[in-house]
């Protein structure tokens, strides 16, 4: 019964990183089986294991950034910042405000001018966006931050007054992961902080304001405003692209922004996945991102043909 | 004032270490009979601890040994450590003391009030 108990416990430390497994994990087991010993228990406790699978993960969440390189974060967390602004200008105008278009009448109530509270979100992104450009790294931050807590607000407030048009669920925790990512790195600074935030702002602005601008083109110009531009039929092919210029990143040994690359895909891929809304999507969504890779690989074989090579070598420093 | 922010069960387990080594089960034990019962100290929580007390300088390990088929390893009090316990209770007689003032005050001013 013993040797059961010590499996269970084992079983329970596993959501420890192996790292503090081997550092800690046996003393562990031993003080639980101590404990279990002088109880009379051949069964772990229920608040046990909660508290080993709390801990366990928050350990976990502790020793990521040693996981991530400090450098691939910060180029993360451009790409995250950079991003989030720019959809958070393209989701204001768009979504909340469309100035172009007359309010529809079925629409019972709004948030002013706008659509939902949401706005007050969209609003913060872009001033963390310019708060970053303007060097105060640490406003920006906090402003990123403050939105995480304000979403929630937001869904709350426009439940309570009935706003029709209270942004999704897959709007929030699109933002929320964004803000997660922008916040574990820390954004460059300095006119080449500058540069690599508006570069990474010029392009995520072409994703999302294409994939808008075609949806306004197809339905119409009355349509007020557009609802989730980035389903995954819209913005599906982004992780697709992600992957591809990950690879091209490292082919070329830029490691760091070659992670970023896939680690800022990583929202897009989750959103599309839950956002789908059946196993036909996320097959689809899957397939994209295969071809992508085969496209990729393609390429590189073509180049090939044409008397050049790409190789991969690892820098010795 | 002290610069860490000490909660109860770190402030349980640098108690424990204050009069010696010791090995997890008995500092569990021991935090349960400093707080009289109120704080049952589990085995994560305990762990997350001492491994945020060893990275702070304020825990170390200061041995290990096999009892029983079973590994023993104790936690001492650093110095560093023995001074941030020493200055959280202070901190927390002052802040008794404080609170008895209080208590004594308020037991004049009724004692007055109802003579």
């Amino acid at each position: 019964m013993t040797a059961e108990l010590e499996r269970a416990y084992h079983r329970a430390i596993a959501w420890y990183p192996r790292s503090w497994r081997d550092e800690h994990g046996q003393e562990m087991v031993e003080v639980l089986l101590d404990l279990a010993t002088g109880e009379r228990r051949d069964r772990p406790r229920v608040g046990e294991l909660a508290d080993l699978a709390w801990n366990g993960l928050l350990t976990r969440l502790r020793t990521l950034p040693g996981v991530v390189p400090q450098g691939m974060r910060d180029r993360t967390a451009d790409v995250a910042l950079g991003a989030g602004a720019m959809l958070a200008l393209v989701m204001f105008f768009a979504v909340e405000w469309s100035p172009w278009a007359p309010r529809p009448s079925g629409v019972a109530a709004t948030f002013g001018v706008v659509a939902s509270p949401a706005s007050v979100g969209y609003v913060l992104w872009a001033a963390a966006f310019i708060a970053s450009i303007a060097g105060f790294a640490r406003a920006s931050r906090g402003l990123v931050l403050t939105t995480l807590p304000l979403w929630i607000a937001v869904r709350a407030v426009s439940d309570a007054a009935g706003y029709d048009l209270r942004p999704s669920l897959t709007t929030t925790a699109l933002f929320t992961m964004l803000a997660v990512l922008s916040a574990i790195g820390h954004p460059a600074r300095g006119s080449h902080g500058t540069v690599r935030l508006s570069v990474a702002a010029v392009v995520s602005l072409l994703m999302f304001a294409i994939p808008a601008g075609w949806m306004l083109q197809r339905l119409g110009p009355d349509v007020w405003m557009l609802q989730d531009p980035y389903l995954p039929w819209a913005t599906g092919w982004l992780p697709c692209v992600a992957v591809g210029l990950a690879v091209l990143l490292r082919l070329t040994r830029r490691r760091a922004w070659a992670g970023a690359a896939l680690l800022s895909a990583a929202p897009w891929l989750l959103v599309a996945a839950f956002g789908a809304r059946d196993t036909g999507e996320i097959v689809a969504i899957a397939g994209t991102v295969g071809l992508g890779v085969l496209l990729l690989c393609a390429v590189l074989a073509l180049v090939r043909m044409f008397g050049f090579r790409v190789t991969v070598q690892r820098v010795t420093r | 004032m002290s610069v860490l922010e000490i909660r109860e069960p770190t402030f349980l387990v640098l108690a424990a270490l204050a009069d010696g080594p010791k090995h997890g089960y008995a500092l569990i034990g021991e935090a349960d009979a400093l707080s009289e019962g109120r704080v049952h100290l589990k085995v994560g929580t305990l762990y997350a601890a001492l491994e945020r007390l060893g990275a702070q300088g304020l825990v170390v390990v200061s041995g290990e040994e096999i009892v029983e088929g079973r590994l023993r390893r104790y936690y001492s009090l650093t110095e560093r450590g023995a001074a941030v316990l020493t200055e959280e209770v202070e901190r927390m007689r002052r802040r008794a003391e404080q609170a008895d003032l209080r208590l004594r005050r308020r037991s004049r001013a009724v004692e007055g009030f109802a003579s």
